[in-house]
């Protein structure tokens, strides 16, 4: 069988098995895949008969499970036919397979790229309200609604944090060496007409025990301090020349607490703290002089 | 008797040719041709065949065809009997893919002495062969 052997290695380059002995050919034609046995069957149909049980055994060799269904009822007729069913059902079922594998494979990508961090330089989208989509704001219209919020920041009383209104104000006692100092000068802040008619409004935050009596002996005209039960009127202080502010008379029953104190100003602008919470830094206004927090103010107790 | 002896031990050694259909000859010891059933049927001294008289057996191969042939007689001639142990050459890698079929078709009608199952000449078994 050394011939033999060697054939059978080399079957898929069989053209024809014509002149052949089918005793001599039957062991070759197991060795040979599908389009060989259709190839030699063409070229020499003589050995049709001998085909049979190559095509039997092409189909257990390579689908076992589908040749094993479909022999239980019984003997297929053409064992040919058969093998080229059975290869078109497998086709599509892989093809299902793949494209399911294919999807699933997409979406735990999709889930996956979904959960990952994004970075980026660009704002998020701005939020609806009440679904009106509200045009663009020009740069006049920003540095408008800028200045508003800057000076509502500084002289609002409402807008303060560290006076709740649920709470009620407080007016917190300022210690002896601290300084009067004059309140910022308010040209320099921007006033515009979208301030709603009013210049500038002064918020009374702390008054100072102490030094009362020498406000009382030299009065300034920067600052006019009253007593608890009188109201209190507050103007900002301008330079010497400067114009008249419009007062806005604060009434003192609106404070509860009743220790006036001197109103302590720091100047507006301090260099930033260190070791800043970066989670804070969301929350503090771009301008400075218009934060809100208590050391900016000076409100907080010192010592 | 001795004579007998002397006479085959000659007839063994003498040479015989083997012709293809292309016209190339091969000169082989008897003893190698008749390895070979059919061309040991065809030179027997016994029959009174022209191949015979005329120690020439023509075959209708090729000339590639009658090579490979008379190299495995001579093969198969000087392994017969060897003890077990020496090692033969496989003779399987003597043979190229593009004559195999053809070989095969030759080898079977010359009697069956490609058909081993093994390639040890010493191991064959006689009823194994057509």
């Amino acid at each position: 069988m050394l011939c033999q052997r060697v054939v059978a290695l080399h079957a898929d380059r069989l053209e024809s098995l014509e002149g052949v002995r089918i005793d001599l050919a039957r062991p070759l034609l197991d060795k040979c895949s599908a389009e060989t046995l259709l190839r030699l069957e063409e070229a020499s149909p003589e050995i049709t008969e001998a085909t049979v049980d190559a095509w039997k055994s092409l189909c257990f060799s390579l689908y076992p499970l589908a040749a094993q269904s479909v022999c239980m009822e019984r003997e297929p007729a053409s064992w040919r036919e058969s093998f080229f069913c059975i290869r078109e059902q497998e086709a599509r079922r892989f093809e299902d397979l793949k494209v399911r594998l294919r999807s699933q494979r997409e979406e735990a990508e999709q889930r996956k790229k979904e959960g990952q961090v994004k970075y980026t330089d660009r704002l998020p989208p701005a939020k609806r309200r009440g679904w009106i989509p509200t045009p663009p704001k020009s740069l006049f219209q920003k540095t408008r609604s800028d200045a508003v919020k800057v000076s509502k920041g500084i002289y609002s009383l409402h807008r303060n944090p560290t006076m709740p209104a649920t709470m009620g104000q407080k007016i917190l006692p300022i210690p002896t060496n601290a300084k009067l100092l004059p309140s910022p000068p308010l040209r320099s802040l921007p006033t515009s007409s979208a301030t709603s008619g009013s210049r500038v409004t002064v918020t009374a935050i702390s008054v100072r025990r102490n030094s009362t009596a020498t406000l009382k002996s030299s009065p300034k005209p920067s600052a006019a301090i009253s007593q608890s039960h009188h109201p209190i009127v507050i103007h900002s202080q301008a330079s010497s020349d400067a114009k008249r502010q419009k007062l806005t008379v604060v009434d003192c029953n609106d404070l509860p607490s009743p220790k006036p104190s001197l109103i302590e100003r720091t100047t507006p602008l301090k260099p930033p703290l260190p070791r800043r919470d970066p989670k804070t830094s969301l929350f503090i206004p771009k301008h400075r002089v218009s934060s809100q927090l208590p050391t900016a103010l000076g409100v907080r107790s010192r010592g | 008797m001795a004579n007998n002896q002397s006479s085959s031990t000659a007839s063994s050694e003498e040479w015989v040719r083997i012709l293809s259909n292309d016209g190339f000859s091969y000169l082989v010891k008897r003893k190698v041709a008749t390895a070979s059933g059919t061309l040991k049927n065809m030179l027997s001294t016994e029959s009174n065949f022209a191949e015979a008289a005329s120690n020439t057996c023509p075959m209708s191969e090729r000339g590639i065809i009658v090579e490979k042939l008379c190299e495995y007689l001579t093969f198969k001639t000087l392994y017969e009997k060897v003890p077990p142990k020496e090692d033969i050459p496989d003779f399987m890698e003597r043979l190229a893919p593009e004559i195999a079929l053809e070989l095969l078709m030759a080898a079977d009608y010359y009697d069956g002495v490609w058909f081993l199952h093994t390639s040890r000449p010493d191991q064959v078994d006689r009823r194994s062969w057509i």
